[in-house]
């Protein structure tokens, strides 16, 4: 090969931070327009609405705190609000009580690949519709369903499973369980096995194992998944319709008669405010139980 | 030759509270092979990437054929890497992988195919050419990033440590074809290795650094036989250290009173007397004799025990206990030790000519702190 | 370990997973097989077996209309939506900057406010901007909501991606914006194509904020949201089959390819194993 080169061209000198600054522009800036405009304005809005007043049916900008009393000061929004609270972290309680010993036994006393595939039997659920699904429920559990159906071949009385708070809690446990379950199962996954064999080794029995040392080291999770249940219940709206009857309503059902009924959307937010404010102080809670003295 | 191709001039970098590179000064001349040489964390690899411009320095220039490229984009400089882990990549073939920059350059692709095919032939890496590259082995693989890198045909090529993670037996048979390429084209190799035997078997010129300063530039020989402190004594070879005073100076020679008596010593750099220094003795250069024998007129005689002995294959390490804190070591060609048949405990006769020995400036702290 | 030695428990946790699968469960399995009822109000034991239902599903104009408006928002929104993903990822991998924490916290939260709050919100932010009701409401809608998920993939890929690579592309001249297209992108292919079935596919089965927002323009799960709140009839439970047939499919897919490929590049390239 014979010595003549390609004369490179002699190297550019400065290097251009404008074309840097665009290219970093690019990828990076969509995000925050994006999610500023329609995420965060969004949100903003709600705020700023709930101190503007309704006249002659017409949302108009203004700075009154009457929205916020009159809701405040409302006995049925209060009543709604406790119900919503109540079954809420009930749902919260049962699925976590629920989802324990179904991610026990997934952790621990299954073989890595039954493992997979219990989680891949668990995210399924995810894709299909909720709605569907409580609607299958609403249909099961009518009084001519299939459940009342197999209790009378049985023998035993009818019950009434639907318009009621059983209803509505059948549907927020569909909604929950599976996303609680698999953090359930995350978690436990995580517990070094190594304390439970050493627990064993000190003597401690199966269930003294669960109390002290399993379900310590999971706490993380655990904790998550049960806010989690609160957090995606206290904002559903398709169960305490259908399965609930809208009869004492919820809060979420509130919310939706204000919108979709009228012009009162001064109101709607205000509500809709209660809602994040709640759930901001349960989020915040949990995330204090749950990261409590970790180094 | 007039101007280097590259002036590294006053370059400084840190990395948070980190100094990297604390203020060196380097030239590096058109078609040389030059080695730039240290312990982990010395820097070189930072003076190589600022060279590359993967890092930019906080002070100081860098200049190439005469223009100031301290802060160009790596893209505009032309001067391909060869990468420690190769970074081939790894969604594209060999023949893809190699003609990756001139695709860069825009060179339309059958002209670019064909010159990445021509140095494919050139490297025994032509049957695999549409091969994935990770179905390589490490030695092929390294034989790509090289032709990756040449097939732009630039002046200066950088090398980070590019055999450091090649089985031993490919690591001799790559220097041999690195040298070669670098003759046959005389582009100018950077070269950055921890490996002493690797810089001085395949480099015209040896940077030494540590702790981000230069210790000393030269030949490898010149960095071989006359270190230039402490550091680079250590770094390099098998040296004994022997620290002491300065008693008389004579011309080019020193006394110099040490643990083991008064020693004579070449001096190269001006001293004090009663300065601190540090008497470097090459353990290639001083003989062993069985306990009684003579040593040649002038010599410095020191008697000792060998405390243990380490096989290397043509030549035999012997650590001789002297009465000094650490054993001196002598080295000494497999045949030569078993002439001398001594085994552990037997006492030994040492001896080397003055000429032998180098009086250094003993250094207050490591360089570089 | 794969197989934990016995911590007791057992039987009755074992009870406990079949409790609570079957309860999961039951309403899919069930609603699936209340599609092929003949009766208008199937029950336990199914009466008779038919298509029906899916034949009125497929040859109602407004289910037709609901399900392509449902097709055209998941093909604008996850293109748009994986774009957005894409450059945050690409952003969170390469730079450090100042409020770089805050910039990924705006920018994926979203998943984690209840979409009531966040259909109402928008539904009165819309309004007030006009941008309500139309499909292009709910395709902005669903960004929103999709950027995290498509974000997540491209940057769980952007960490098995060796930084050298990039810096190998520009010391041999490729500049910003073409290493992104001849590293990046053919480095993160997978991912980007597992992204966009995923947010596809979460787009196609929202209801929630898309009811809020879409005004007049049903997508194929409001439209079932109307008929759940009118009246009961199997034609729920037959699209509910066909919905869930589709997005399984798109979430296979994208299983697929982001697990089951030969992984290229995850790793340095390792130089020095001779192979024989």
């Amino acid at each position: 090969m014979n010595a003549s080169k390609i004369v490179a061209p002699k190297p550019r000198l400065a290097r251009s931070s404008s074309g840097r600054k665009v290219f970093a522009f690019f990828w990076g800036a969509p995000l925050l327009i994006w999610q500023g405009a329609f995420f965060f304005a969004p949100l903003v809005f709600l705020i700023v609405l709930t101190f503007w007043s309704v006249r002659s049916f017409r949302v108009q900008p203004d700075a009154t705190l009457k929205n916020w009393i009159k809701i405040l000061t409302t006995d049925y929004v209060w009543s709604a609000y406790l119900r919503s609270v109540v079954l809420s972290a009930s749902c919260s309680l049962i699925t976590s009580a629920a989802a324990f010993p179904f991610a026990y036994f997934v952790a621990f006393r299954l073989s890595t690949r039954a493992r997979l595939f219990a989680t891949c039997l668990l995210i399924v659920p995810f894709f299909t519709s909720y709605l569907v699904r409580v609607y299958t429920w609403r249909t099961m559990l009518g009084q001519h369903g299939a459940v009342n159906n197999l209790l009378a071949w049985i023998g035993l009385p009818t019950q009434t499973m639907t318009d009621n708070f059983f209803g509505v809690m059948v549907g927020f446990v569909t909604l929950t369980l599976p996303l609680v379950c698999l953090l359930h199962v995350l978690s436990l996954s995580y517990v070094d096995k190594r304390l439970v064999e050493a627990a064993h080794n000190l003597g401690a029995r199966p269930l003294t194992t669960v109390l002290r040392v399993i379900i310590p080291s999971s706490r993380t999770g655990l904790i998550l998944g049960g806010a989690f249940a609160f957090v995606l219940s206290f904002g559903d709206f398709v169960s305490p319709d259908l399965l609930g009857g809208r009869n004492p309503p919820l809060i979420s059902l509130l919310i939706i008669d204000q919108v979709k009924g009228g012009s009162n959307w001064p109101g709607a937010a205000v509500i809709a405010m209660i809602m994040v404010i709640t759930l901001v102080i349960v989020v915040l809670a949990a995330s204090r139980l749950a990261y409590s003295g970790r180094k | 030759m007039s101007e280097p191709l590259i002036k590294i001039r006053q370059v400084s970098k840190s990395f948070g509270a980190f100094l990297a590179v604390d203020g060196i000064d380097l030239d590096i001349e058109e078609g040389a092979f030059v080695a730039i040489m240290g312990p982990s964390g010395c820097g070189k690899t930072t003076t190589l990437r600022m060279i590359a411009g993967l890092e930019i320095p906080d002070r100081g220039s860098i200049h190439y054929r005469g223009s100031d490229v301290t802060f160009a984009s790596p893209w505009d400089r032309r001067m391909p890497l060869v990468w420690q882990n190769l970074a081939l990549f790894p969604f594209l073939n060999v023949i893809e992988n190699v003609a990756f920059g001139l695709r860069m350059a825009n060179v339309p692709k059958v002209e670019r195919r064909e010159r990445a095919r021509q140095w494919l032939d050139r490297l025994d890496l032509a049957e695999f050419s549409r091969r994935n590259v990770t179905d390589l082995s490490g030695g092929q693989q390294q034989r790509v990033a090289l032709a990756r890198a040449l097939v732009t045909e630039p002046r200066v090529l950088l090398l980070d440590e590019p055999l450091s993670a090649l089985d031993s037996h490919l690591v001799v048979r790559m220097q041999a074809e690195l040298i070669n390429l670098q003759r046959q084209l005389g582009i100018t190799f950077v070269y950055v290795t921890h490996s002493q035997s690797e810089a001085f078997a395949m480099a015209d010129r040896v940077v030494i650094m540590d702790h981000g300063r230069i210790q000393q530039i030269g030949a490898p020989r010149e960095i071989f036989r006359l270190p230039a402190n402490r550091f680079v004594a250590e770094f390099v070879g098998a040296n004994n250290i022997i620290p002491g005073r300065v008693a008389e100076l004579r011309g080019e020679r020193a006394l110099v009173d040490t643990e083991l008596g008064r020693l004579c010593a070449a001096s190269r750099s001006p001293l004090a007397l009663q300065a601190e220094v540090d008497i470097i003795v090459g353990a290639d250069l001083i003989a062993a004799r069985p306990d009684g024998a003579f040593a040649e007129d002038g010599e410095q005689i020191l008697s000792g025990r060998v405390v243990g002995e380490q096989f290397l294959g043509s030549s035999v390490t012997l650590y001789v206990d002297v009465g000094m804190e650490g054993p001196m070591k002598v080295q000494l060609p497999l045949h030569k030790f078993d002439q001398l048949g001594v085994g552990r405990g037997a006492a030994v006769n040492l001896s080397w000519e003055p000429s032998a020995a180098l009086v250094l400036p003993a250094t207050k702290q490591k360089p570089g702190e | 370990m794969s197989r934990p030695h016995s911590t007791g428990f057992g039987f009755g946790f074992g009870a406990a997973l079949v409790a609570i699968y079957a309860f999961i469960y039951a309403p899919i399995v069930i609603s699936f097989i209340f599609s092929f009822s003949a009766e208008r109000f199937p029950t336990i034991p199914l009466g008779g077996v038919s298509l029906q239902w899916y034949g009125f599903v497929w040859s109602d104009p407004d289910v037709h209309a609901a399900f392509w408006r449902s097709i055209n928002v998941a093909a604008l929104a996850a293109p748009i939506a994986v774009f957005i993903g894409f450059g945050a990822a690409y952003t969170d991998y390469r730079s450090k900057f100042f409020g770089k924490a805050l910039y990924l916290t705006l920018g994926l939260l979203p998943p984690l406010v209840p979409v009531l709050i966040l259909g109402v919100a928008m539904l009165f932010f819309f309004a007030k901007v006009g941008l309500f009701g139309g499909l292009y409401s709910i395709v902005i809608s669903h960004v929103v909501l999709c950027t995290p998920f498509a974000f997540t993939v491209v940057r769980l890929r952007l960490t098995q991606v060796n930084p050298a690579l990039e810096q190998a592309a520009w010391n041999l001249g490729a500049g910003p914006w073409r290493t992104v297209g001849s590293v990046i992108v053919p480095m993160c292919l997978p991912a980007i194509v597992a992204a966009l079935l995923v947010t596809a596919a979460i787009s196609f089965d929202e209801f929630a904020v898309a009811w809020f927002v879409s005004g007049m323009n049903e997508t194929l799960p409001v439209r079932v949201l109307n008929f759940v709140q009118g009246q009961a009839s199997p034609r729920i439970n037959a699209i509910g089959s066909l919905t869930f047939t589709i997005s399984m499919l798109l979430v296979m897919s994208a299983l697929i390819l982001l697990f089951f490929r030969t992984p290229q590049g995850s790793a340095p390239i390792d130089a020095g194993r001779d192979k024989p």
